[in-house]
This record gives structure tokens, C-alpha cells and sequence, in this order.
């Protein structure tokens, strides 16, 4: 269970961040629109007036990249699986190079030369042809919403776990809870939750729409400074604290995956007054048969053992027996001496009584990697329902490529690398990117597989682990005022990603859909309103859509993201280097590209029963769609004429036949 | 007014451009052959099964033939949009016969070739870290950068910026 006093000092540290750094977004915003008076204003508002130097381009490309997944998200799956995540993202070692380097030069200049504010305007004109602008608009627009939709949820789900321990922020969730327990479908969502959602995304949605694309890239320069400060403070606090990386690998190669499943926890005697057991409780299991090893439980689940009782009781009982009290149950070596005195430590703050634990059933082990020493240090990692583990070797070749290259096909990457002023600050920003990638994910691998030593049993909620090390790191080291700063960092990643993929939205529905289409001379006062209220009114779609969000989110996340980059990928890349691509195998490669994700993910919900990809032949559909669209452009293309010679004149000179 | 030095030459940005990512491509198959390959042999510490199931192959490799076929006869015979429309129905197809076939090798081992490249069962530490994560990731992460200190210092040229369009400015 957590310490209260750590959990209260940094849940308050926590709001008191958060409230500051509003503060400097709105400040950030406010400078931004001042800026905008003075240049065009569609230029100015979704591209920065082309003018990023090396310190905004690197740090916008950085902090969009790094989303609130690269926070919560991946520290929880390096907590749960080990260093195998250090293979899952072997990708990212070529990512600064190739995922910026391989369109962002050519992407800027045909921007430049047809006078290109978003992708699929670039692809029109590139083409000559409408069709290609609104299928490319289409797809964008599905595909990135859903995007947006996962962000905004990660955004009030990271507030919610970050805030839970502020007494100020219960009293209002309690307060929404009462508002809107009447009003249907928005009282199903808990109260908490729903407070979250309002603060975040009143607050993205303010500041992206006020400040625009200037605003966006100055608050992402914050963002990224935070999340590189929070990263390497954690480092040092980590090596410090374990006495050097050694000390933590070495019983992190003794571990073995805790086992799942109920127990019956009692007291000796019924007590007088209820006793609360929080999720997270630790019991001492009794282990004379076993020398080498002590055995712990933690409970996954609040429980409470109610007055004139002796046994705990499930607070809300979704199985049959109420009196089973899910829990984990860990096997630890003696020889991890970090490990045993982190779980001791943790059981002399708990202010609950001596408790006796009797299993209730079999507890079912992991797997993959079940009873296995070395399965957190190596490779496929361990996997509670997978029997191949977390990383097959065929999963990992699909990584490796998806990476780089997705992250290439990605519109909202696409729409920073129109933006930067020279080449000079291409170059100088992938070093920088290079540099800021190799200090960011390699540490964090360290850090919260370091984690698994210094915080034991997190497994039971491992979203929680970011704010949890920064609390104790920060408590331990005698400076729990710094827990503010390292917790700012999951806000900050989100934040930078939703206020992107929002301007992302509104661009295109701005420039590409009412202006080709529905006001093609719209004067620039009418355009810089109907720019406005689209960001606010995509920012408050999203919003709403989340008030209750699928359970799937996650699954979402990844379909589209892949969908973006099967559909832009081969086509921007072909559309930038391939002087005989003809529009109509541009537009055949978009809907074949997106459309393969949406077989492969159709047949994994047939196969599966559940929303998810399909490996066909053990490769992600990215792989797929993305092979299947290339072919088709390559095919599509041959079977139409070729394009004007003029527009390939226009964009790749005269040399070219 | 652009001095004539410094206007943009359409033609050599674009064969620079080209040049470039050629390179990037191969620095990324350099890295996939020094990752993956290492890996391979030093992460895994169990057996890695490679099941290659030939039937799916088979299904996927007659509708690319099937594919082909078509496309050589439709061009002549069916407007681009319905030659297009029929090309990914075939594609579509492939596409859920192979996942059948897919399906099916896993029930059926003989539908399957297999292939077993044993664990390297020796854990050993380097710098306080997993050897294969120094020698696999860590190693080649140095290379790439240093590489790409190079290439973005020395090897990448800057060019002028193209104008925009009188329309832009004046949005």
C-alpha cells in the first residue's frame, strides 16, 4: 500500500504543477496570438508561418512523438514484461534519421513550391486533381480522430491517477458526481473522471484555438524541456538509490512473475470498529517448505473487514464469493535484499493488523515465463495470456520496421516538416532529436525495470508506476517538492500530442474541406472564424465522445495510427519521388492502404472475438497495408496515363523525362 | 528579389532529396541486420520456433499470380475504376485465404515448416546491464548516432528554399 504522507505530499505537489504549468500555456498561448497579427493568417495559424527554427522544430517534433503513452504507457509495459522493451523499441535507434530525415527536406519544399499549409492540399495540387485532396481529407479525418479521442482520454485518465490523493479534488469529483448523476449517458461516467476531462480538455482546446500552430510548437518546446528534465532526475534519483544498475539487474534476473488468484484474509480476532484493506495491501505468507524464497501476497482489489468480523470482504463483489479477495502472490529470493527490504518497508507503514492468508483455489502463473529466473532480462519477456511471451522474434523484425516508418507516414510529423524555415535546421534538429531520443528511452527503460526492485508488486496496477516512482523517489531522497516537476512530464506528453492532432483535424477540415469545397473565396476574416470555431468544436466532439469511452481504447490507438500510416506513407512518399504517379494510383494506394488495416483488424475481430489486429503470417497489418498499397499505386498507376508533363516539370525540374 | 545563386533548382533538390533517402534507407537495413541478427542468437532465452506455414504462402502467392494475370488483360478490356475495384477484390480475397490457410496450419502441423534456433540459456551482465541489450542496442545505437552526426554535418546538403506562391503570402 502506499505510503499516505508520500501519497498526500505528492498528490499536492501534483496540483500545485499543474495549476503553474496552465498558467505558462495560457501565457505561452496569449504571446503566440499576438504573434499572428502580424503575418497571413492561414499561414500563420496552421504552420508558423513556415518559419520554425532548430529549438521549435526539434522540440515540436520531439514532444508530438513522445505521447502519453511514452509516460504511462511504456513505463507499465517495461514494469510488466523487462527489458525486452529495450528490442520493442530497437527501432528507435534509426527513428531520428529516418522517420524525420527520409520526406522531411523534399515534403518541405514542395509544400513551399505549391503553396501546401496540410497533406492532402500538398498531394491535390502535387497531382492536379480535387479527388486526391478530399480522399486523402477523408481518411485523414477518420483516422486522427480516433487519435485525438484516445489522447483525450489518456489526458483525463493521467489527471485522475495523478490527482487521486488530493483531498480538494475528491470534494469536486464528489460535487460532479451529484451535477450530473441525473443527466443520461453522461452519469454513467464516474465523477472524477469526468472533472478530469472537463479541466484537460477545456484547457487543450482553449489554448490550441486561441494560440494556433505557434502556440502548439511553443507550449511542445515546454513540454519536451519537462520530460527530458523528468527523465534524467528520476535516472539519477534510481542509481543512486540502488547503489549502482548492477545491484538491480542482478535481482531482476532472480524474479519470477507473480502468480494471480484469490485468498481468504483474516485477522485472529473479529475486530470492533470495520477495517479498511486498500488495493494494494501486503500479507506475509507463511513458507516453511521453501528456504530459498519468501512469500508475499498484495491484494489487487479494495476490501474491508467489516465490524464484530475476523475476515475481509470484497468492497464490490463481481464474483461469487465475496470472502475471495483477489490478489497476486510474489516469490521473492532471499538474495534480493533491495527487493525483500522495499516489500518489508512497505509492510511496517501499513497501519492494518497482523493478517492470516489461506488461498482460495489454484493461482494461476503467467503464461510465458511462469517460474522462470532471467525472464525480466531477456527476450520474449514474460506475457500473463500469451504462451509465446511478449515478444516473438517475428514481432519484434514488425517493430523494428514500424517505427521508423510509420512514424514517417504519420500526417500529424508530416505537418511540422512543412514548417521548418531551412535545411540548415533540419539537420542541426535531428541531431538534437537524436540526442534528446537516445537521453529519453533508454533511461526509462532503466528506471522502471528498476522499478520492479525498488516498488514490487506494482503489477496490480502498472499505469500507476510513473507517479508512483516519482513519489517515492522524491520522498526517499528527502525532496518530495521535485515529485511536481517529474509527474508534470505525463501531462506535458499528452498535452503536446492532443494539441497537435487537434490543429491537425481543424487544418484539414478548414483548408480542405470548406475552403476547396464549400467557400472557395472566403475572405480572411471569415476564414480566421471558421478556423477557431472548428478547433473548438472538433476539441468539444472529441470530448464528448469520451465522456464514456470504450473499454478498447488502446486497441484504437494502434488501429489508427497504423490506418495513418497505410494510408499516407507510400503515397506521400511516391507522391514526393515518383514523377509518374498518376492521381488516380494515389487515391487507389490511400483506400487500399487504409483499407487492409481494416480487413486485417475485421478478421481479428472474427478470429479473436474482440477488437485487435490480425498477424496474418505472425506480421502486423501495418506490414501488409503497406506492401498492398505500394503494389497498388505501382499497378494503378501503369493502367492510367501519364501526368501533365508540366506539373512534372513544376516539381521535379526538367532534367527528369 | 532571390540573388540567381541562391533560386532553388527544381530538379537537382529533387535528385538530392532522392540520393539522400537512399542512404537513410540503407542506414535502417544496416541497423535491422545488427539489431534483429544479434538479437536473434543473444536475447531469446528460449527456443525460437519459426513456423513458416507454406500453405498461406501458397494462397497469398496464386492470388498474387491471379493478380498479375488480370491486370495484363483488364487495362484493355474495363474502365481504370472498375480495373482498380476488381484488382483489390482479388487482393481483398488473398488477403482472407491466406488468414484461412493461416488458420488452419495452426491446427494442422503439417501444413507448416518449422525451424528451431536455440536459446542462448548463458545470462551475462555488461556495465550492470544485459550483455545482449550493450551489444544489440546500445552498440548500435552509438554507431547510428555517430552516423548520423555525420551524415546531418557532412553528408546532407543544404539547399534554398523554394518561394511560395503569390497566393500564399497573401492568404
Amino acid at each position: 500500500m502506499p505510503n499516505p504522507l508520500l501519497a498526500a505530499s505528492a498528490g499536492n505537489a501534483a496540483l500545485v504543477s499543474f495549476t503553474i504549468y496552465i498558467a505558462i500555456v495560457f501565457v505561452l498561448a496569449w504571446l503566440a496570438s499576438r504573434k499572428q497579427e502580424s503575418g497571413s493568417f492561414m499561414n500563420e495559424y496552421f504552420l508558423g508561418s513556415r518559419n520554425l527554427g532548430l529549438w521549435a522544430f526539434a522540440f515540436t517534433y520531439a514532444a508530438t512523438s513522445a505521447s502519453g503513452g511514452s509516460f504511462m504507457g511504456f513505463p507499465s509495459l517495461i514494469y510488466t514484461h523487462g527489458w525486452v522493451l529495450a528490442l520493442w523499441i530497437g527501432g528507435y535507434i534509426v527513428v531520428p534519421l529516418v522517420a524525420i530525415g527520409l520526406i522531411a527536406k523534399r515534403l518541405n519544399q514542395v509544400a513551399r513550391k505549391s503553396g501546401s499549409i496540410t497533406v492532402p492540399e500538398l498531394m491535390r495540387k502535387r497531382l492536379g486533381s480535387q479527388t486526391v485532396g478530399n480522399v486523402g481529407t477523408i481518411l485523414l479525418v477518420f483516422f486522427q480522430f480516433f487519435f485525438l479521442l484516445a489522447q483525450f482520454k489518456a489526458g483525463a485518465m493521467i489527471m485522475t491517477t495523478l490527482l487521486d490523493d488530493v483531498e480538494v479534488f475528491h470534494t469536486a469529483a464528489q460535487a460532479m458526481d451529484r451535477w450530473t448523476d441525473p443527466i443520461p449517458w453522461v452519469g454513467a461516467a464516474e465523477g472524477s473522471y469526468l472533472l478530469c476531462l472537463l479541466v484537460f480538455s477545456l484547457s487543450v482546446i482553449a489554448y490550441t484555438a486561441w494560440g494556433g500552430f505557434r502556440a502548439v510548437v511553443w507550449t511542445d518546446v515546454m513540454q519536451g524541456v519537462i520530460m527530458g528534465l523528468g527523465v534524467m532526475i528520476l535516472l539519477a534519483l534510481v542509481l543512486v538509490q540502488l547503489g549502482g544498475l548492477g545491484n538491480a539487474t542482478r535481482e531482476l534476473a532472480r524474479q519470477t512473475p507473480p502468480l494471480k488468484g484469490t485468498a481468504i484474509l483474516s485477522i485472529d480476532s473479529a475486530t470492533t470498529n470495520p477495517i479498511t484493506l486498500k488495493k494494494g495491501t501486503w500479507i506475509e505468507q507463511s513458507n516453511e517448505h521453501n528456504a530459498t524464497h519468501k512469500f508475499y501476497l498484495r491484494t489487487s482489489q479494495d476490501a474491508q473487514i467489516p465490524a464484530g468480523k475476523n475476515t475481509a470482504q470484497q468492497n464490490q463483489s463481481e464474483n461469487e464469493n465475496p470472502l475471495h479477495i483477489p490478489v497476486i502472490q510474489i516469490h521473492t529470493p532471499l538474495e534480493n535484499r533491495i527487493e525483500l527490504s522495499s516489500i518489508e518497508r512497505e509492510l511496517n507503514q501499513q497501519s492494518t493488523p497482523a493478517m492470516q492468508a489461506q488461498p482460495a483455489g489454484d493461482f494461476q502463473a503467467y503464461a510465458h515465463g511462469a517460474g522462470q529466473s532471467g525472464a525480466y532480462i531477456n527476450a520474449p519477456g514474460p506475457h500473463a495470456s500469451k504462451a509465446s511471451g511478449f515478444l516473438p522474434l517475428l514481432l519484434a523484425v514488425c517493430f523494428f520496421t514500424f517505427w521508423p516508418f510509420a512514424g514517417s507516414g504519420q500526417p500529424s510529423y508530416m505537418a511540422r516538416q512543412m514548417a521548418f524555415r531551412d535545411t540548415a535546421t533540419l539537420r542541426h534538429s535531428i541531431i538534437f532529436v537524436m540526442v534528446y531520443f537516445s537521453l529519453i528511452y533508454f533511461p526509462l527503460i532503466i528506471i522502471f525495470t528498476s522499478g520492479r526492485v525498488l516498488l514490487p508488486g506494482w503489477e496490480i496496477a502498472s499505469d500507476r508506476i510513473m507517479p508512483e516512482m516519482a513519489a517515492h523517489l522524491t520522498s526517499t531522497a528527502g525532496v518530495p517538492w521535485l515529485a511536481g516537476l517529474l509527474v508534470a512530464a505525463p501531462f506535458a506528453a499528452v498535452m503536446s500530442s492532443v494539441d497537435s492532432f487537434l490543429l491537425l483535424v481543424s487544418s484539414s477540415v478548414v483548408r480542405d474541406i470548406y475552403q476547396q469545397n464549400i467557400n472557395p473565396g472566403a475572405d480572411e476574416r471569415t476564414m480566421k472564424k471558421i478556423s477557431y470555431g472548428t478547433t473548438i468544436v472538433v476539441g468539444a466532439l472529441a470530448m464528448l465522445a469520451m465522456v464514456n469511452p470504450p473499454e478498447f481504447l488502446q486497441d484504437l490507438i494502434v488501429f489508427a495510427s497504423a490506418g495513418l500510416g497505410a494510408s499516407f506513407l507510400m503515397p506521400v512518399i511516391l507522391t514526393l519521388y515518383w514523377p509518374r504517379l498518376t492521381a488516380r494510383a494515389c487515391i487507389a494506394g490511400m483506400i487500399s492502404g487504409g483499407a487492409t488495416i481494416g480487413v486485417l483488424y475485421l478478421i481479428g475481430y472474427i478470429v479473436n472475438g474482440k477488437f485487435g489486429e490480425y498477424l496474418l503470417l505472425g506480421l502486423h497489418p501495418f506490414l501488409w497495408s503497406v506492401a498492398i498499397s505500394t503494389t497498388v499505386i505501382l499497378v494503378a498507376a501503369k493502367l492510367t496515363s501519364p501526368p501533365k508533363p508540366e506539373i512534372v516539370e513544376n516539381y521535379f525540374g526538367k532534367q527528369v523525362p | 528579389m532571390t540573388a540567381p545563386a541562391n533560386r532553388p533548382d527544381t530538379g537537382k533538390s529533387f535528385r538530392q532529396s532522392l540520393r539522400e533517402l537512399r542512404v537513410m534507407i540503407i542506414v535502417w537495413a544496416c541497423a535491422f541486420i545488427w539489431v534483429i541478427g544479434y538479437c536473434t542468437f543473444n536475447a531469446y532465452q528460449t527456443d525460437i520456433h519459426i513456423q513458416v506455414p507454406w500453405c498461406a504462402i501458397l494462397a497469398i502467392g496464386a492470388h498474387a499470380w491471379w493478380f498479375i494475370k488480370v491486370y495484363r488483360k483488364l487495362h484493355r478490356d474495363l474502365p481504370w475504376a472498375s480495373s482498380v475495384g476488381l484488382l483489390l477484390l482479388i487482393a481483398a480475397n488473398g488477403a482472407l485465404a491466406g488468414a484461412a490457410c493461416d488458420q488452419a496450419a495452426r491446427h494442422l502441423p503439417a501444413l507448416t515448416f518449422h525451424f528451431i534456433i536455440p536459446a542462448n540459456k548463458d545470462l551475462r551482465l555488461t556495465l550492470g546491464l544485459p550483455s545482449w541489450t550493450v551489444y544489440g542496442w546500445l552498440l548500435p545505437l552509438f554507431a547510428a548516432n555517430v552516423y548520423t552526426l555525420w551524415f546531418c554535418l557532412k553528408g546532407m546538403k543544404d539547399e534554398p528554399m523554394e518561394a511560395m506562391p503569390k497566393e500564399e503570402t497573401h492568404a
